[in-house]
């Protein structure tokens, strides 16, 4: 049982670099690079992503409508800046909302008190 | 490792993918060992932040085959998806391969002996009124009609019972990503214990 968790990631952390991606994308455009680089420092290195992570994940969010990318030539290097959509926008007011509720909820019962919702 | 030997290894898992969707995915890591090299990164110092190539490369293959599952409800697709999932080589995968085979063909058997039925149906229903059987041709009709509704519906049943097996499967496949989802545990530091 030890192995087989261990060789799964915990369920919990699925949407979180979603969660990032589309927030760090809010305050300005990025580049893939960018981005890992950026997750890691804006979150004292707690999060650490397999770095060839973002690439999946940021082509399945501009199919999904949450991104929108150009590209660019930068120093001879070709860059794909991604930068955050309407529905993008929307996504994660979404996800962050739904963030602050589980983890509000989870750190009362981590305390050993209850959640009381709606306040 | 360096990059040309990373590159290599990563160009060959990806080998048999659509042409362009192999050129997409290798200028995504080019590009990243390029920003990593303006950064003053070493190429070793990058592979080994990118992971293992081979991993990625079956990852990659394994999340194109389960997207085009998710975007249409094909037979082809579906195949794709169940070898998508088995090509990820993790052991507790393959563990389940025989009962994913079990399951396989009694599934098929059974589609084999409702479109059987749904045959039969179709012969008493055209048949039947002409050969003299007890009841009269309206019996043998409404017999062939019932057969053949029965079968459909079998049919209908068994697709839908297909489908959520594929799902299931999907849902499980993508528990073993290591790459492509945030591999948080070798990579802590500090802050969660």
């Amino acid at each position: 049982m030890a192995q087989l968790m261990a060789s799964t990631n915990p369920a919990f952390m699925n949407g979180v670099p979603e969660l990032l991606v589309l927030r760090l994308l809010r305050s300005r455009e990025m580049y893939g690079y960018e981005i890992v680089q950026a997750i890691r420092e804006e979150t004292g290195e707690v999060v650490n992503l397999a770095e060839g992570v973002i690439y999946p994940l940021l082509h399945a969010l501009e199919r999904g409508g949450a991104l929108t990318s150009r590209r660019t030539a930068v120093n001879g290097r070709s860059r794909i800046y991604y930068a955050l959509s309407p529905r993008g926008v929307s996504r994660l007011d979404e996800l962050t909302g739904l963030w602050s509720r589980l983890t509000q909820a989870l750190h009362q019962v981590i305390k050993g008190e209850g959640y009381v919702p709606g306040v | 490792m360096t990059r040309q030997a990373f590159m290599a290894r990563l160009r060959e898992g990806l080998r048999g993918l659509p042409p362009a969707a192999q050129a997409d995915i290798v200028a995504d890591y080019e590009n990243h060992f390029n920003e990593g090299a303006a950064a003053g990164r070493s190429e070793a110092d990058v592979a080994s932040g990118l992971g293992d190539p081979g991993r990625l490369a079956r990852e990659l293959r394994a999340e194109i085959g389960l997207k085009r599952w998710e975007e249409e409800r094909s037979p082809a697709a579906g195949a794709s998806a169940i070898f998508a999932v088995l090509g990820l080589g993790a052991i507790d995968i393959l563990v389940l391969l025989p009962i994913l085979m079990g399951v396989g063909s009694a599934i098929f058997g059974l589609a084999i002996a409702d479109v059987a039925i749904f045959f039969a149906g179709g012969v008493v229903f055209a048949a039947g009124p002409f050969s003299g059987l007890p009841g009269g041709a309206g019996a043998a009709v409404l017999a062939g009609i019932g057969l053949m509704a029965g079968a459909a519906s079998m049919g209908a049943v068994l697709a839908i019972i297909t489908v959520g097996l594929v799902n299931a499967l999907v849902w499980y496949g993508r528990l073993h990503y290591r790459l492509l989802k945030p591999a948080l545990e070798p990579h802590v530091s500090g802050g969660l214990q």
